[in-house]
């Protein structure tokens, strides 16, 4: 199969589903001939118009405002935030009107629209450009949260995006753009809240998301050759959130690290942790949870400290260790 | 001032205490001549009464553990007062249930002088979740388990580990050894297939108390003293008759307690074991042979909680009436567990009897550190050649294990001859 970018599969996804829905139309900032922030949309103008591919005023609010008004009315819109920070910005839309609509109509009125927003560090792009706040939204009943990890999954979630009746949050990962997985041409979906097995393993659960999942993969190769048998999971969506796959491999493995580039306190690694503590995998726990977040800390704009602010592979690779070793 | 409880020395020979139950919490108030805890010396539960008033402090141990005696157990002492332990309180530890002291040791060495919480249950024994699941399963206590070393906590292969280590103390046959070496990994496949033996309606039971030390006595005698077991058809009619008349001259009172042929073999016993010393001796440490100058018969007594032995002192010397109403009286106290640790100890020889069970012959295993043992069979009546005719007689198998380290053969089956011989003319006990 071919393969194509993960920024390549983001874009050729909204095509594709531009093409068969009217209803369908991206909203954000520079994301016409420029091609937004990253680039994304590049090229879509001259496809789709430039009333389907809408440049903004600089304004969140005011994106993730019309974004909410025009899902009311019918249409299916995909807002692009520049940098994910700033949905902070789009907050109230988001948190107050976007979740709340459809239960307080009595489901008699839904807000089916998608916000894209690039997250994640490393570029040196400082503490403004370089945040994870999916738990933010993550914590609101009403949104749903998406975080793919490969140009497949990303392709395949954002189609079941725009296909849901409420506003899905669309994580993207900066670092991710360039890499390259194998992507069918024609357009396919993957369901929300199913988990996937990124690589198969007995001796330790490791469930990343992200571009912690590559991390946690890289990991994985080096401790194969300690005699190490890593699991890792992604569970693609924190909301809704596959538990039940989640469950089962720590029951298999009775080890768990989680991994996540969000500051660690109140990250949602911590939610994931409590879901298993919760479940029955607590009695197949043979060891104490491990859990590898963000530094609390603004992230620093220089790219060696950036480095040090989020887990790197090595941390991932002396945690899965003293998982074993100390029990 | 806190005052220190210690494991008491209740009898002579006692090196060590184990500890089964314990009466008071922490923070109980308890009065002078309360009892504090029960303890288990020599298969007697003795109560442990407190020599102070006051609120129980601490407690050092815990129910399973063996102490020596001497040792510091429990402190007794105001309400609220500090109790500093030193390591040298808790170094002479003999034996623990598990890892449960084994913690508490290495905790007080790492923080000597300083209070530490003490696991009195498995609850506060650090141990993973999985780990806690398979030990209820298995029914494992997990002050039983050790902790792999460099780890903070018992994990699931720990459990395993020791669930796989218990099954094959019991139930694996100490063949491995004896045919040829096998490798490691069939070893291990043979515990395996032990373990899935264990059928989830089995019962797994713990094994504690009398049960546990009846099996590690049992085991130290029958792998440590080579047995040798000889037997001898004894012709009770003598003794039946020689009971019968004794029957007819007892006294009102003495009639109360039935007079049984147990009592005329246990006079008989004792009386070859005064004429032959070394049969009644002791193998001691691989370095003396002690020969002992009174006979102190121990008798094996069946009760719910397992074998005991009390002893009889000077069994050679009293009268059948005297013998048999204070036989009867300490089975009866033995059967009641109301023996006192004395009433236990020194038994110089011991004689068993499965006779009432129908069984003629069988091995016994020598009660150490003792030297021989007697196996008393059934009396059955059975067709026998006397003086060129056959005659239906009344006749008894003796079976003496003897330990060959003490004593050879020749030693032995004389003195088996010598009981047969008085047993057949009983006249001779007046001798």
């Amino acid at each position: 199969m071919r393969e194509i970018t993960y920024q390549e599969a983001v874009r050729e996804a909204m095509s594709q589903i531009m093409r068969k829905d009217e209803r369908v139309f991206l909203m954000g900032e520079d994301i016409g001939v420029y091609g937004g922030a990253f680039g994304v949309t590049r090229g879509m103008i001259e496809e789709f118009g430039p009333d389907r591919i809408r440049n903004t005023p600089i304004s969140e609010a005011a994106i993730a405002g019309t974004s909410v008004g025009s899902a009311l009315t019918g249409m299916r819109p995909i807002m692009e935030l520049q940098f994910s920070d700033f949905v902070t910005i789009a907050m109230d839309q988001l948190v107050n009107q976007a979740a709340k609509i459809r239960y307080m109509y009595g489901g008699r009125a839904s807000v089916p629209m998608v916000v894209r927003a690039p997250g994640g560090c490393g570029t040196g792009a400082a503490a403004q450009h370089s945040q994870s706040l999916e738990a933010w939204v993550a914590h609101v009943p009403g949104l749903k949260v998406v975080q793919p990890s490969t140009a497949y999954d990303a392709k395949g979630l954002l189609k079941a995006a725009v296909d849901d009746d409420n506003p899905v949050i669309f994580y993207e990962h900066k670092l991710l753009y360039g890499t390259k997985s194998e992507v069918p041409e024609e357009l396919y979906t993957i369901p929300l809240g199913v988990a996937d097995i990124k690589k198969k393993g007995k001796d330790v659960t490791v469930i990343a998301t992200s571009l912690m999942v590559h991390k946690a993969l890289e990991a994985a190769v080096v401790l194969e050759k300690d005699g190490i048998d890593v699991e890792v999971v992604d569970p693609r969506t924190l909301v809704p959130l596959d538990k039940e796959t989640l469950i089962q491999s720590v029951k298999k493995t009775g080890r768990l690290l989680v991994v996540y580039e969000a500051v660690k306190r109140g990250g949602f690694g911590a939610e994931i942790v409590s879901s298993i503590v919760e479940s029955e995998a607590f009695d197949y726990l043979d060891a104490p949870i491990k859990r590898l977040g963000g530094k609390e800390i603004p992230i620093p704009q220089n790219p060696e400290l950036e480095k040090h602010a989020v887990p790197q592979t090595e941390d991932i690779i002396e945690a899965v260790r003293s998982l074993v070793r100390e029990r | 001032m806190a005052t220190e409880v210690t494991m008491p020395k209740l009898a002579m020979t006692q090196e060590s205490g184990t500890i089964l139950q314990w009466y008071k919490e922490v923070g109980d108030q308890i009065e002078r001549g309360e009892p504090l805890l029960e303890v288990m010396t020599n298969k007697t539960n003795v109560d442990v009464e407190a020599y102070e008033d006051g609120v129980l402090l601490r407690r050092l141990y815990v129910v399973g553990d063996e102490v020596p005696v001497l040792q510091v157990i429990a402190y007794i002492g105001e309400p609220g007062e500090e109790v500093r332990v030193s390591n040298k309180e808790t170094s002479g530890v003999m034996k623990q249930s598990g890892a449960s002291s084994v913690e508490l040791r290495e905790t007080l060495e790492s923080n000597d002088g300083v209070t530490v919480p003490i696991p009195n249950s498995s609850l506060q024994i650090r141990a993973t979740p999985a780990a806690r699941a398979l030990s209820r399963q298995y029914n494992i206590d997990l002050r039983d388990v050790k902790r792999a070393e460099g780890s903070q906590r018992i994990s699931r292969s720990d459990v395993q580990a020791y669930a796989t280590q218990r099954n094959s103390m019991n139930t694996l046959p100490k063949v491995a050894s004896a045919v040829s070496q096998p490798d490691p990994e069939e070893k291990i496949s043979v515990q395996k297939k032990m373990m899935q033996s264990v059928d989830v309606n089995d019962e797994i039971i713990l094994i504690s108390g009398v049960r546990r030390i009846i099996g590690q006595r049992m085991a130290q005698s029958a792998f440590s003293a080579p047995h040798v077991t000889i037997t001898a058809e004894v012709d009770m009619k003598a003794a039946n008759d020689l009971r019968q008349e004794m029957t007819l001259i007892m006294s009102k009172e003495q009639r109360e307690t039935h007079l049984s042929i147990n009592i005329i073999i246990l006079k008989a016993t004792a009386i070859a074991l005064r004429r032959y010393p070394n049969v009644n001796s002791t193998w001691k440490d691989d370095s003396n042979l002690i020969f002992h100058k009174h006979v102190h018969l121990a008798m094996a007594v069946a009760t719910e909680n397992g074998l005991i032995a009390p002893v009889i002192h000077d069994a050679d010397r009293q009268g059948l009436f005297e013998l048999n109403y204070f036989t009867k009286e300490l089975a009866e106290r033995a059967k009641n567990g109301k023996l006192s640790p004395q009433e236990l100890e020194g038994g110089t020889f011991t004689i068993t009897n499965l006779g009432m069970y129908g069984i003629e012959t069988f091995s016994p295993i020598i009660n150490p550190p003792q030297s021989a043992i007697l196996g008393v069979g059934a009396v059955v009546d059975k067709a026998v050649a006397v003086e060129g005719e056959v005659r239906i007689r009344p006749r008894m198998m003796l079976s003496l294990s003897f330990d060959h380290r003490a004593m050879d053969g020749s030693d032995a089956a004389e003195y088996l001859r010598y009981i047969k011989t008085v047993l057949e003319m009983p006249m001779m006990m007046l001798g």
